[in-house]
């Protein structure tokens, strides 16, 4: 799947093609937020389903998620960070993806 | 009242299996749902709000999102409708009983059952307008004009929690 834009004659906002490819190889963090309805033990089991994460693992994160109001459940490559995203989607989970910051 | 039982590991496959058993007004209520709910996805501007709660954003800059959603296509809608398809499919599968119906179930349809039942939560829930955690002190109205939808909330809260406490145990 490419991210890139369309071509356009005049790229006014066009980067470095280096800094390009620095954003690109820089990890994407899959942050989950909080919601009011999904049940905790949904978000334990949905963690462990999609991410492997043992019962402890999951349970923390579901905790962060409640209490913090969101928990960054997976820093990956943009690809595979928008695959978990549409993934957790899928099981009514609210999540987004950002560009992890150094 | 809403049973499941392990039956252990099925002789063909090798696999945990479950019996989910329903009675008569709990599987009449249930087998409407796929149909409603895929009237509310044919007609999205019907009620935006649950269906932007079903398809949420995956980045905060609007840019990024429409690009995202171009790259998608239908196929998060698709997706809906299959797992609607399913849910259909395993109905039709049950088994009645004297009270009831009953379904036989492994872990991949009780994901299925999972992902419907929060789903449908998900639009009860964002219809009521419910944007606080919900927990006991919150008790609808029994007379109010909300309390059927509340109390189908509370039933399929009810039933997710049973399905995922039997699958974390075999884990």
């Amino acid at each position: 799947m490419s991210r890139d834009k369309p071509d356009t004659d005049f790229d006014t906002d066009a980067k470095p093609e280096a800094n390009t490819r620095q954003e690109t190889l820089r990890p994407w963090n899959v942050v989950v937020w909080d919601d009011p309805v999904n049940l905790m033990s949904y978000v334990v089991y949905v963690f462990q389903k999609l991410f492997g994460f043992n019962g402890s693992v999951a349970n923390t994160k579901m905790l962060e998620v409640h209490n913090d109001g969101r928990s960054v459940v997976a820093s990956v490559e943009r690809e595979r960070a928008e695959f978990y995203v549409t993934r957790l989607h899928a099981y009514g989970l609210q999540a987004t993806l950002e560009c992890k910051q150094e | 009242m809403t049973r499941l039982r392990h039956d252990g590991k099925d002789s063909a496959t090798g696999e945990d299996a479950w019996t989910l058993h329903f009675v008569e007004v709990e599987a009449n209520i249930l087998s409407g749902l796929p149909e409603q709910f895929q009237l509310l996805l044919a007609n999205p501007d019907s009620n935006r709000r649950v269906i932007e709660r079903l398809f949420p954003s995956s980045y905060e800059d609007p840019e990024e999102e429409a690009l995202n959603r171009q790259l998608l296509g239908d196929s998060l809608l698709a997706s809906r409708t299959e797992m609607l398809t399913e849910i259909r499919e395993e109905l039709g599968r049950g088994q009645k009983t004297d009270d009831g119906l009953e379904l036989i179930l492994n872990r991949e349809s009780i994901d299925l059952w999972l992902r419907f039942m929060n789903d449908v939560r998900i639009i009860i829930a964002t219809d009521l307008g419910i944007e606080e955690n919900m927990n006991g002190e919150d008790v609808a109205d029994p007379s109010g004009p909300d309390a059927p939808k509340h109390a189908l909330l509370e039933y399929l809260s009810g039933v997710e929690a049973i399905l995922v406490e039997a699958v974390s145990r075999v884990s």
